[in-house]
């Protein structure tokens, strides 16, 4: 939308998405378009990106995305919101407003707000739920509203005791359900909280929407609630900064589209910097440098000084990955199959793994049991729809 | 479009590595588990130095150095160096050398440690790739290559393997050996002067005979489990301490129990493996039929659940049961053998079903088939059949 040289103020829309699978993007702050250029993220290489150099002296008002939507909006108009304000479901990584258009072909019995971020240093969910709670409970509530689910449920550590006592005082009187669960390492999965919570297993593959269960993390429940309030579109994100080499770890408000060099460079180093994950210690992806930028998805940064090289050795066949899946898979039997190239691994159903990890933590051999797990769900995912087509 | 940078690449940062998830410090090595089972082998390896002497430390040796060497000339000529497997050759040999006889002559422990890397392990791949244990496996060929040396007169009466007798424990010689007139347990009966060991057959062999139902055990009228364990098996006591012939590590279980507790503890072996076997070996040694002596000419008869036998008041059928976990080579296959990760089912399931059969198999080899080496061919026998019972047990899948 917009060219280079041009001002552009808060929130203003600068890129319009071509499709119903993208987003639109506006300006986080004040300021001129410099370049419209590519940068890399954690996932993709040469995304399209504006660069917009900011103008601390220029006093833009923020611009909105429209007039408050009632405090219990019809459906089609969350969505039209949702959708402008370019909010992201990072449970899932599917726009908001799509996930929520899908609720209407299949009805959605629960929601699901999630806080519990068991891979460590993750602390951002909680901390922004800790600080504002009766906006996420607010929020949550108006999506279980609009499409029309039965129950709300709101999901915390349960080592966050002072968490739960605020948040049980905030709950009385309204519809939602307060669960306080052990944060134990993968709990956050959108497949096991509805198998905690609501006793549901989900045939392999098969997404939680589907199943009728809409698993929201608090970051997206509060970019909604602001985006119907205030018309303010998504263009900041709290981060999780951690890692042994950062100075300063915390939790930070970014600027959606922020360099990790200027994240690196505002909380600080302390030692040799080795590795750098966008993500958490368990599922991050390590990033080759710094011109990397923050997106709407990325969780955490993490500055590490540290690295590990374990050097495969054969299977042992000790049963450690067998005995950590949470979901029941055999990840050494997904490793000898990919590497043995099978075609027909549906007896080993890929497609349930919610590649949590896990069974790369603990395999003694150190073998890359999660790469192989993901390659063969890719592989069954690109398989399932084409199955679909032919008859 | 030219690329964006948000920074100066040349700002002197260090080059970042990538890597994939998690980014954690890995799980403790296998190498690591490896190394765990040769510091516990020594505790059943001191107990037999003890009880054979100290030259039972050259067959040990003269096995694991066989096994080590073999796997560097492997080694060299695939040019592929790896520690782990050098630490798992050295590991195979131990453990090879806790199941031979202390008088074997010193090409058995060089033959079965060369076969045991060079066929049992580094023909199949080495490490994570065979089918048999190895040290089982150099057991076992050792067994059928030279039965003459290692045991003398398999069917016949009169098998006699020497242990060190009271006040000669480890530096006593074992060639200086005669046999008890009357033998009444190792701590009870002093040794004549100029005999510094005493010879007598395996308790394993006289459960073998009892099952046979020998005319020589049955003590006139009395009971046969009775006159058994009253004329011929030594003390249980000495049985549990490993006060009798055999396998330089077979003996102490005592020993065994106390390295299977900690490799437990430290999780380098499965709790199911070790329960498993033993229950299922005292399962089969309760149920599985002794046969009673002809009282005239005949054949005799088969008594069924020898454990409930409770002649003239005192327990007999139970303490015999409890003679059969603790002879032979059942508590060395359950405790350091049958845990071996590679050849056994890979869920908690599989291992059960394995452990049960594998302690099972062991007996019945032992009480109507082989009165040596049973614990081994049923190891073997029963590794045959992972992938079988792989198959059967694989872990259900959440949702499904």
């Amino acid at each position: 939308v917009v060219e280079a040289g041009q001002p552009v103020a808060p929130n203003q829309l600068i890129a319009r998405n071509q499709d119903q699978d993208g987003l639109p993007a506006h300006a986080p702050v004040a300021g001129t378009v410099v370049e419209i250029g590519q940068v890399d993220t954690a996932d993709a290489c040469d995304s399209p990106a504006i660069t917009i150099a900011p103008d601390p002296v220029r006093r833009a008002e923020p611009q909105s995305l429209g007039p408050p939507l009632p405090d219990r909006p019809g459906l089609d108009e969350l969505i039209d919101r949702l959708s402008a304000a370019g909010v992201i479901n990072t449970v899932g990584n599917e726009p908001l407003g799509r996930q929520l258009a899908r609720a209407r072909r299949r009805p959605v019995d629960h929601v699901i707000v999630n806080s519990i971020e068991s891979q460590p240093p993750l602390l951002a969910q909680q901390r922004q739920l800790a600080e504002q709670p009766t906006d996420a409970l607010g929020a949550a509530e108006m999506i279980r509203h609009a499409i029309g689910a039965k129950r709300l449920w709101l999901t915390v550590s349960d080592t966050a005791r002072d968490l739960v006592r605020t948040l049980q005082q905030c709950c009385r009187g309204c519809p939602a359900r307060l669960v306080a669960l052990a944060p134990k390492y993968p709990q956050e999965s959108p497949v096991l909280l509805a198998h905690t919570l609501l006793g549901l297993a989900l045939p392999p593959g098969q997404d939680v929407l589907e199943a009728g269960v809409l698993v929201l993390d608090v970051d997206t429940a509060l970019a909604a609630g602001r985006a119907a309030r205030t018309g303010q579109p998504y263009t900041h994100r709290v981060l999780t900064v951690g890692g042994d080499a950062a100075e300063r770890p915390g939790c930070y408000l970014v600027a959606v589209g922020t360099s990790l060099a200027d994240v690196c460079e505002h909380v600080g180093l302390r030692g040799p910097l080795r590795r750098v994950v966008v993500g958490g210690v368990m599922t991050g992806l390590a990033v080759p440098d710094l011109s990397t930028v923050v997106t709407r998805t990325t969780p955490a940064v993490l500055f590490l000084s540290q690295s590990w090289h374990g050097g495969p050795i054969a299977c042992v066949r000790c049963g450690a990955c067998i005995d950590h899946c949470p979901v029941g898979l055999a990840p050494a039997s997904l490793l000898s199959a990919f590497e043995l190239d099978q075609s027909d691994v549906s007896e080993l159903y890929p497609e349930a793994c919610i590649e949590c990890g896990v069974c790369s933590l603990v395999c003694p051999s150190h073998l890359p049991l999660l790469l192989a797990a993901q390659r063969l769900k890719a592989r069954a995912g690109e398989r399932r729809p084409a199955e679909a087509a032919s008859p | 479009m030219s690329r964006v940078h948000h920074t100066d690449p040349s700002q002197g940062l260090a080059r970042l590595e990538v890597g994939s998830a998690p980014h954690l410090a890995p799980a403790a090595s296998y190498t690591e588990s490896v190394w765990t089972y040769i510091a516990v082998a020594c505790l059943p390896l001191g107990a037999g130095l003890a009880v054979y002497g100290l030259g039972a430390a050259r067959v040990v040796g003269l096995s694991t150095v066989a096994a080590v060497l073999t796997q560097r000339l492997i080694g060299a000529a695939q040019r592929q160096p790896g520690r782990a497997e050098f630490a798992h050759s050295a590991m195979v040999g131990l453990l090879l050398g806790l199941t031979l006889p202390a008088a074997s002559p010193w090409y058995i422990p060089v033959a079965a440690g060369a076969i045991a890397v060079a066929i049992g392990k580094a023909a199949f791949g080495g490490i994570g790739h065979y089918f048999w244990h190895p040290a089982a496996l150099g057991r076992v060929a050792v067994q059928v290559l030279f039965p003459e040396k290692l045991s003398p007169g398999l069917w016949a009466h009169g098998v006699n393997w020497p242990f060190l007798s009271r006040g000669h424990l480890l530096t006593g010689d074992l060639t200086r050996a005669c046999t008890a007139d009357h033998y009444i347990g190792w701590q009870e009966t002093p040794a004549p002067p100029g005999c510094e060991a005493w010879l007598a057959p395996r308790p394993e062999q006289i459960l073998r005979w009892l099952a046979d139902g020998r005319t020589e055990l049955a003590g006139g009228a009395d009971h046969p489990l009775l006159a058994a364990i009253r004329d011929a098996l030594p003390p249980w006591r000495d049985t549990a301490l490993g006060l009798t012939g055999g396998g330089i590590g077979e003996g102490c279980a005592i020993a065994l129990l106390v390295a299977a507790i900690y490799l437990m503890y430290r999780r380098h072996l499965r709790w199911q493996i070790v329960v498993g076997v033993l229950a299922a070996a005292a399962a089969a040694a309760a149920i599985l039929p002794v046969r009673i002596p002809p009282a005239g000419s005949g054949d005799g008869s088969w008594l069924w659940l020898p454990a409930l036998a409770w002649p003239e008041g005192l327990p007999a059928g139970p303490i015999y049961v409890l003679y059969h976990l603790t002879c032979g080579d059942l508590m060395l296959v359950a405790c350091l053998l049958a845990g071996e990760t590679v050849t056994t089912p890979i869920t908690p399931r599989g291992q059960i079903i394995f452990a049960l059969a594998l302690g099972a198999l062991t007996v019945f080899l032992r009480m109507y088939a082989l009165p040596i080496c049973a614990g081994y061919w049923a190891l073997l026998a029963m590794n045959t059949i992972v992938p079988v019972i792989d198959r059967r047990t694989q872990p259900r899948v959440l949702g499904t």
